[in-house]
């Protein structure tokens, strides 16, 4: 559960999240289960940068239906890391 | 863009072509813009792709597209600041690029022939000189009475050289009538000697109107048709009408129903003979025209550029092809609506015209391919040399001279777009007259 690469799943690449980079903010979809300070242990040994915060979002599950099937979106944990200036994360920038 | 030129041979030419990053850097900008504003990639609007994001996700291939398109625009101005002017389209030979550095490659072509034509006078040709005879005017005049023929229903029976108007029921080998093979008043014109079937017509010779005749016959054998050649059939013929033709005497009544411009038979004549004299200068100027343009090829040796030779053999082949569609289409027309003296039952027989199309060149044609491409080269070559120039003056007496014969107006000629083909050939008439006025010319009777 402590593998920073089970805590990070993947980056959001988004209009929003475009922007934000431009503020050295940076977001992910995270485990569900994750704290602030474990996401941050985590970008920082995975992506070997300073980070400055982290701020968190529940986005809340949504009910879907499809033709006769009411079902669940499941919902997910989204985090938004800001790091120290002079820091920049490559993989990310590169998608 | 900095070009490098190395020579390959007497025609053939290698050219390097470096073009700046900056350039292609530009170009590749432009496209990702314009594809950025279509683009829709889920979590953005569409059209509001940040350009890295484009640039990162398509800029590769994005970038290989690019470089396609703006290759020939390249080659184009590569060939021109060196001074090059290729005789077929370049090939490229080598491409170099990395993302955001220089490009740079190798295209091989051959470049367009200058001649310089050593011998052009003193050739040999023939003149070919034709007196009309009497005889030929007589041929072309019983050919127009024959036209003018008018036919006259008679009562008595059929003659050799009358017409005869009948109705035909196919029957089959035992002589029971075939249905929905029944055709109704055909014309025949009995003793054509070129009739597609002469046993039929001896068949029908002593018919009257009105009488009823079984007919078994078979075609000629030489029929160009090959499926009917030699085939029997059996017809049913009930003879309708028998009419006399009846030649028009040669008097200037005649000579009014041949055409409106002629009041009298002499001047007829004088027409006719006119024409045959007419067919036999042009005739007698292409003869000449070939026979120096033979002399001029045998007189100055050189090869061609190989890759010219095939371009214009390509694109002999795209024109006979699109000929070649043009009459199928007027043939099938015309194939449609004529039931005139034939029998009814020939089957369409375009496809026997088709030929396979895939097929390399032939020796022939190549051989006429060098001709024509060395005589047009030579003809330009004698041009250059001799400077002869066609003046706007003596060029616009040409075309009006043209349009008038073509029974078109001027203007019109010069919208059509076929101005510059005139003056070509107004060059090449000049070219040509030049050549005859410097060679040995023997006339020859014929």
């Amino acid at each position: 559960m402590n593998n920073p690469r089970t805590i990070i799943q993947k980056p959001i690449i988004t209009e929003k999240a475009t922007i934000l980079r431009e503020s050295n903010k940076y977001a992910f979809r995270v485990l569900s289960g994750a704290n602030k300070i474990q996401i941050r242990q985590a970008i920082e040994s995975i992506f070997s940068v300073k980070v400055e915060s982290v701020r968190t979002v529940n986005v809340p599950s949504k009910p879907k239906r499809q033709g006769l099937f009411q079902g669940r979106r499941a919902g997910w944990k989204k985090a938004y890391v800001t790091l120290k200036a002079g820091d920049s994360i490559e993989i990310v920038e590169n998608i | 863009m900095k070009t490098n030129v190395t020579e390959k041979g007497q025609w053939g030419r290698e050219i390097e072509v470096e073009v700046e990053a900056s350039r292609v850097e530009k170009e590749l900008d432009k496209a990702l813009r314009k594809y950025q504003r279509q683009l829709e990639i889920p979590g953005f609007r569409k059209g509001k792709v940040p350009l890295k994001v484009v640039k990162s996700r398509f800029g590769e291939s994005i970038r290989g597209e690019v470089i396609g398109d703006l290759l020939p625009a390249l080659l184009e101005e590569a060939t021109r600041e060196a001074g090059l002017v290729p005789a077929a389209p370049p090939q490229i030979a080598k491409l170099d690029h990395e993302p955001g550095g220089d490009l740079t490659f190798t295209a091989t072509l051959d470049i367009w022939p200058e001649i310089e034509v050593e011998h052009y006078e003193k050739l040999d040709a023939t003149r070919m000189v034709h007196e009309v005879a009497d005889e030929e005017i007589t041929e072309q005049l019983e050919e127009l009475r024959r036209r003018q023929a008018t036919e006259q229903a008679v009562e008595r029976p059929l003659e050799k050289g009358d017409v005869l108007i009948a109705d035909l029921q196919r029957l089959d080998e035992g002589g029971v009538p075939v249905i929905g093979e029944r055709f109704e008043e055909r014309y025949f014109l009995i003793g054509d000697e070129n009739a597609p079937s002469p046993e039929f017509e001896e068949g029908l010779v002593g018919m009257s109107a009105g009488e009823e005749r079984k007919v078994s016959f078979a075609y000629r054998e030489d029929l160009p048709n090959e499926e009917l050649a030699g085939k029997t059939e059996h017809f049913d013929v009930t003879a309708r009408e028998v009419r006399e033709r009846s030649l028009p005497e040669l008097d200037d009544e005649f000579a009014k129903d041949v055409g409106e411009q002629f009041q009298t038979m002499a001047e007829v004549r004088e027409h006719i003979s006119n024409q045959i004299q007419e067919r036999w200068s042009y005739m007698a100027e292409q003869r000449l025209r070939s026979d120096l343009v033979g002399q001029l090829i045998e007189k100055n040796e050189f090869e061609l550029p190989e890759s010219m030779v095939e371009n214009y053999l390509k694109s002999m082949k795209r024109e006979q092809q699109a000929q070649g569609q043009a009459q199928g289409q007027a043939q099938g027309q015309a194939q449609g609506q004529a039931h005139d003296h034939d029998h009814d039952h020939d089957h369409d027989h375009d496809h026997d015209h088709d030929h396979d199309h895939d097929s390399e060149h032939t020796d022939e044609e190549r051989e006429q391919a060098v001709r024509r491409l060395k005589s047009f080269l030579l003809i330009e070559g004698v041009r250059k040399q001799a400077k002869v120039e066609v003046t706007d003056e003596e060029f616009e007496t040409f075309a009006a001279e043209r349009a008038e014969q073509g029974g078109i107006k001027l203007e019109e000629m010069q919208r059509s777009g076929r101005v510059d083909d005139l003056r070509r050939e107004l060059e090449e008439k000049k070219v040509f007259d030049l050549l005859g006025e410097k060679a040995k010319i023997k006339e020859e009777k014929v």
